[in-house]
């Protein structure tokens, strides 16, 4: 395999904030150095650009930066593209109600990300040119935070557009597109080359929430220990990241091992166990799977629903209660896991959960997936105040 | 920390410190002072007959309603003097904590106009200067790529 070191990886991402606030680009090929020894290629025509906002190497656009590299000596073969996000990137992403928009490459994603990505795209371009001109064999995509939302767009980007073997890594990143965005990108990448990493208590990953999903959508992702159960800021920074990966020397020894893996059976028996109630990260992880399996399973292949483009959750939502109420009125199974689904919701947002095959009409299954939306945001937004006053976050 | 701190970060530590020429202190040299996030701060002193000089911290308040964001402030100051401009300090600041620059003691620089620029990282903020000032630089990662 050609995938980098957790360590090098998280140092990267970690390092791209500085490399994109270097005053020129000498300075940031300077830092590279000292940091990494002599493995990047600074070439003439970087030298010929400067002041033309940095060259090649750097781009640019309001809501986030990047840095772009081709590998020398060890790194011979090998490209980097590293994302940082800003402020602005990060606006809405924890509102009830999502902005959708479709990728360069036909995909229902979160439309911040989406633009954000989108005005990278000419410089993304030239450097793919700059890429097949020099040998590459694999294109690595890093980001912690936000970036790491870019990294994923542009990992799916590089494999869709110039089907070339692109690598994945990401620290603390938030949910970047619906499930078939996601779906797009476990196959197209492929899950054994995408690395998503996260601490316990980063709340981050949570955001935005369902219908939002991560990929891979196998569910192997690279899970870091953080002390306690409250999310805080502190372990969503990426120096702790670059710390907890940094006595890995793989990539296996960081991999999830669920105690209860989300196979079909154990989401059954998930969906008809009482289970305490409330919003927990774990509650929302189940009933994520357990929407899936009910679209999936119960009404033969509805995933699309969640999947197509939408402009909003909102429009996602009625159209969701819209098949569920279908599903209601077919007869046996199909709408017994609905009612199963719809208590389970209830008793997550702290309702009356004695519902009925009768009482799921239209309008009430509209009124519990708002409830869910709105519940599971103000929850998120709890966390996340908290995390700007404890870790003193900006 | 008082609640009131709460979200008070500092984007350039105060520092003090002597400019010289050859070796010798430069009065009247002008510093200006520009450190970014998000938007441009800017000030500036002038030295005093020994070379002396001091810039006062840069704090600002920081609650924002969007995500935790990473700690990122660029950090310049230039000196300007008999027509020529020398690129003092350059540096990209990590840490919200003031004297971050300097492993926790006040900032105190020498700084001679005729050196060399060199990069030194300290607590994760990588500096550009011709300063030279008493912090120990982190130390050097091993690199094991694959």
């Amino acid at each position: 395999m050609d995938e980098i070191r957790p360590s090098f990886s998280a140092r990267l991402a970690r390092d791209v904030y500085a490399l994109t606030e270097q005053s020129t680009l000498e300075r940031a090929f300077v830092f590279l150095k000292s940091r990494y020894g002599d493995v990047f290629l600074f070439d003439e025509e970087n030298d010929l650009l400067k002041g033309k906002s940095g060259g090649l190497s750097l781009l640019k656009c309001r809501t986030a930066f990047g840095f772009t590299l081709i590998g020398k000596g060890v790194l011979e073969g090998h490209a980097f593209i590293l994302f940082r996000g800003t402020a602005y990137i990060a606006d809405g992403l924890t509102d009830a109600n999502v902005s959708i928009s479709t990728s360069t490459t036909g995909k229902s994603i979160h439309d911040g990300f989406n633009k954000s990505f989108k005005s990278m795209e000419p410089q993304l371009i030239q450097f793919m040119d700059k890429v097949a001109s020099h040998n590459i064999r694999v294109v690595h995509c890093i980001g912690h935070s936000l970036g790491g939302a870019l990294a994923t767009i542009c990992g799916e980007w590089i494999k869709n557009l110039y089907h070339r073997t692109a690598f994945v890594y990401s620290f603390g990143s938030p949910r970047v597109g619906l499930h078939a965005f996601a779906n797009a990108v476990t196959t197209n990448v492929g899950e054994n080359k995408i690395f998503r990493a996260y601490h316990k208590t980063d709340i981050v990953p949570c955001v935005p929430t369902w219908p939002f999903y991560h990929a891979p959508v196998t569910e192997r992702d690279y899970f870091l220990y953080s002390p306690g159960i409250i999310p805080l800021g502190e372990y969503h920074k990426i120096k702790n990241y670059v710390s907890s990966v940094s006595n890995y020397t793989g990539w296996a020894g960081l991999m999830y091992q669920p105690a209860v893996a989300k196979d079909e059976e154990s989401i059954k028996r998930w969906l008809r166990e009482d289970g305490p109630g409330g919003v927990t990260v774990s509650a929302l992880d189940w009933l994520e799977g357990a929407i899936k399996f009910v679209l999936e399973k119960a009404f033969k292949g509805a995933l699309w629903v969640i999947s197509t483009t939408f402009s909003t959750t909102f429009t996602l939502l009625d159209k969701l209660a819209y098949m569920l109420h279908k599903g209601v009125e077919l007869a046996g199974e199909a709408s017994m896991w609905v009612v199963y689904l719809v208590r389970k919701i209830l008793r997550i947002i702290g309702g009356q959960d004695k519902v009925e095959k009768e009482n799921l009409t239209l309008g009430f299954l509209r009124y519990v997936f708002q409830r869910l939306m709105n519940r599971v945001n103000q929850y998120v937004k709890d966390a996340l105040s908290n995390m700007l006053v404890d870790g003193r976050a900006i | 920390m008082g609640l009131s701190d709460v979200g008070k970060v500092c984007l350039f530590s105060g520092m003090t410190g002597v400019i010289k020429l050859d070796g010798k202190p430069v009065s009247g040299a002008k510093l200006v002072r520009v450190v970014n996030k998000e938007k441009d701060i800017t000030d500036e002193v002038i030295t005093d007959e020994k070379g002396y000089f001091e810039f006062k911290p840069i704090y600002s308040r920081t609650i924002t309603k969007f995500l935790p964001m990473e700690f990122v402030v660029s950090q310049k100051i230039d000196v300007f003097y008999k027509g020529a401009k020398y690129e003092m300090w350059s540096g990209v600041k990590r840490e919200p904590e003031e004297n971050t620059e300097s492993r926790g003691a006040p900032l105190v620089i020498e700084c001679e106009l005729t050196a060399e620029e060199e990069l030194k990282i300290v607590n994760g903020t990588s500096i550009f200067s011709l300063c030279k000032w008493d912090a120990e630089p982190d130390p050097k990662e091993e690199n094991i790529f694959f």
